[in-house]
């Protein structure tokens, strides 16, 4: 069983160098510009865009296994949408009636009654390319956590400031500990499933049935025990007088560099570019959305 | 396939997903009703070595067969009915809402007819000493009866080998002697008993053989006396002697010469090597001059 191992890992390189806000602002470009593009070929060049990225910073293979689960999320994606894309009917500004291309049936010719439900093969791109963006996103997320250290990302998180007004540390202290925690549950479920797995319970095959009856040895130890770590966690912080002061300082600071200027300014002109690019001229459309010319 | 074995692994090696190699070709066989105790330091490759034994785990490389099936052939709810593994945290097994529901629910899934399965249950609720809290919900136990709980559980479905992973950790001397007391009386009843531990007097007190593992590999395979004679591999190893064993080795330079693993047998040791009621006083004074302080 594989864990999610979104955590911190150690590496030298310009990637980890970086100011966490400079990521933060590439994490947020991504998502940005994987939402403008809906055509997997430009989507394609994204998702290489990523992975020479992570290349770069040298982040270990073993840690993107959870992309085994966003597979099935994608193949369902093409099937769902080859089955029901055109069934949403007229889609307003595309010019020239457009001709749809059925790949096959789902429910046969030889069939009486048949043939129905065509598989469409223009939805079916359009699904490949609604996972390509969830694939694009799940590539580029871990890169933030992965390569910034934990306490650097707190830092950088109090140090926004607008006027007066700062993030709250609790604020702050919620969504880092909240990514802390995603690897430490992960762990608690391989455990569980171990435990319960040596009980003679099964949670191989597909059977429906046994799926939804081994939910409750699953969910309710990895619960209780997350319910648990989350009490002694805030013991943990009362016993260090966490909040006692209102304004927290901190021992280590982030440095905003002029490659976090150049990097950050070079991010937004290409989400900026690619923003006018597809509201301009359609590029990175599939003529038949509804996006277009939005 | 010799049915001398039960569980037989051939120069098994197991690298995980993340790239760590933690078992490099280890070749064992275990034998019906045999007490075996694996020891070595933390990430030896004792846990994950256990976990072939009911498929949790499956060899990269090398094969393992239990009672002549090929693990990696078979389910782990199927290795279930023969190997019973108890594992290290409590809290990752019990979910329902009683200790008694907690103790059928292995016997529900492998389907055992409800009036046999309550018999069962009672009877191992018993002999760990819940029997009278078995209608408490499990979240109100301590720590050490959640740990007997689920060695309860386990006992109910009555096992041909049983793998206990820590079992004595966290618990007082009573609620030890419960846990160890009754995986020697399923040794007597002629089970396998296969355990994974750090602490020593319990591989003096129960194991019939022991076997050292270090850096995935195995060291020694041997009996608990032989292994306590090679202090190289105990230092290698970084294993603690037992207590009787660690006396003993400081009445070496007062002539005793034996290798006693429980604290009787270090008993029925001095006695039979106290020198006549005579000769006595001379002795003590002598022991009294010579005992340096015992290493450790």
């Amino acid at each position: 069983m594989p864990a999610i191992e979104i955590e911190y890992h150690k590496a030298e390189t310009p990637i980890h160098r970086l100011h966490p806000i400079t990521k933060i602002i590439f994490e947020l470009v991504i998502f940005v510009i994987a939402a403008t593009f809906n055509e997997p070929l430009y989507l394609f060049i994204m998702i290489l865009v990523v992975v020479g990225i992570i290349a770069l910073a040298q982040i270990p293979i073993q840690k993107f296994r959870y992309l085994k689960f966003v597979g099935f999320i994608v193949v369902f994606l093409i099937i769902t949408q080859g089955v029901w894309f055109t069934s949403f009917g007229d889609f307003g500004g595309t010019n020239s009636p457009f001709q749809w291309h059925t790949l096959f049936y789902l429910y046969p010719a030889w069939l009486p009654g048949g043939p129905r439900v065509p598989f469409v093969l223009e939805g079916a791109i359009y699904g490949l390319a609604l996972g390509m963006r969830l694939l694009v996103i799940s590539l580029a997320f871990p890169i933030l956590v992965i390569t910034t250290h934990p306490s650097d990302l707190v830092t950088a998180l109090s140090e926004i400031r607008i006027g007066a007004w700062r993030i709250p540390y609790n604020l702050i202290f919620v969504f880092t500990s909240a990514l802390r925690f995603v690897p430490t549950v992960s762990r608690e479920f391989d455990h569980t499933i171990d435990a319960q797995r040596s009980r003679g319970v099964e949670f191989e095959g597909y059977n429906i049935v046994n799926q939804v009856r081994s939910a409750m040895p699953l969910f309710v130890p990895v619960l209780t025990s997350s319910l648990v770590h989350a009490q002694d966690l805030t013991i943990a912080l009362e016993t260090r007088a966490f909040g006692a002061v209102e304004n927290r300082t901190f021992i280590h600071e982030v440095k905003w560099g002029k490659a976090d200027w150049a990097v950050s300014i070079l991010l937004i002109l290409i989400a900026i570019a690619c923003i006018l690019a597809v509201r301009n001229y359609g590029l990175g459309l599939l003529p038949y959305t509804p996006q277009r010319g939005f | 396939m010799s049915s001398e074995f039960i569980i037989q692994a051939r120069e098994v090696s197991h690298t995980y997903a993340g790239g760590i190699t933690a078992l490099q070709g280890v070749t064992l066989g275990i034998r019906r009703n045999e007490f075996l105790a694996f020891v070595g330091a933390n990430g030896s490759g004792k846990t994950t070595l256990v976990k072939h034994f009911n498929g949790l785990l499956k060899p990269t490389r090398g094969s393992l067969f239990v009672n002549g099936i090929d693990t990696r052939k078979t389910t782990v709810s199927t290795l279930s009915r023969t190997v019973g593994f108890c594992f290290q945290n409590p809290d990752h097994q019990i979910f329902c809402y009683s200790v008694w529901d907690e103790t059928l629910f292995g016997l529900w899934q492998q389907r055992i007819p409800q009036a046999e399965a309550e018999e069962r249950a009672a009877q191992a609720l018993q002999k760990v000493g819940l029997y009278e809290l078995r209608t408490r919900h499990p979240r109100e136990l301590s720590r050490g009866q959640r740990q007997r709980l689920a060695t309860a559980s386990l006992l109910a479905m009555e096992t041909q080998v049983l793998v206990l992973d820590e079992p004595t950790t966290g618990q007082d001397f009573n609620s030890r002697r419960q846990i160890m007391g009754l995986a020697a009386e399923l040794h007597e009843k002629g089970r396998t008993i296969v355990m994974v531990t750090h602490d020593m007097s319990l591989v003096a007190e129960y194991a019939t053989r022991v076997v050292a593992m270090k850096g995935g590999r195995v060291l020694l395979d041997a009996t608990p006396r032989e292994l306590f004679q090679q202090e190289d591999i105990l230092t290698a190893t970084g294993l603690k002697l037992p207590p009787a064993l660690a006396l003993a080795r400081g009445l070496k330079s007062a002539g005793l010469n034996a290798t006693p693993l429980t604290l009787n047998e270090l008993y029925d040791a001095i006695v039979a090597a106290l020198p006549e009621p005579a000769k006595l006083t001379d002795s003590i004074s002598y022991v009294e001059n010579r005992v340096k302080p015992c290493p450790r």
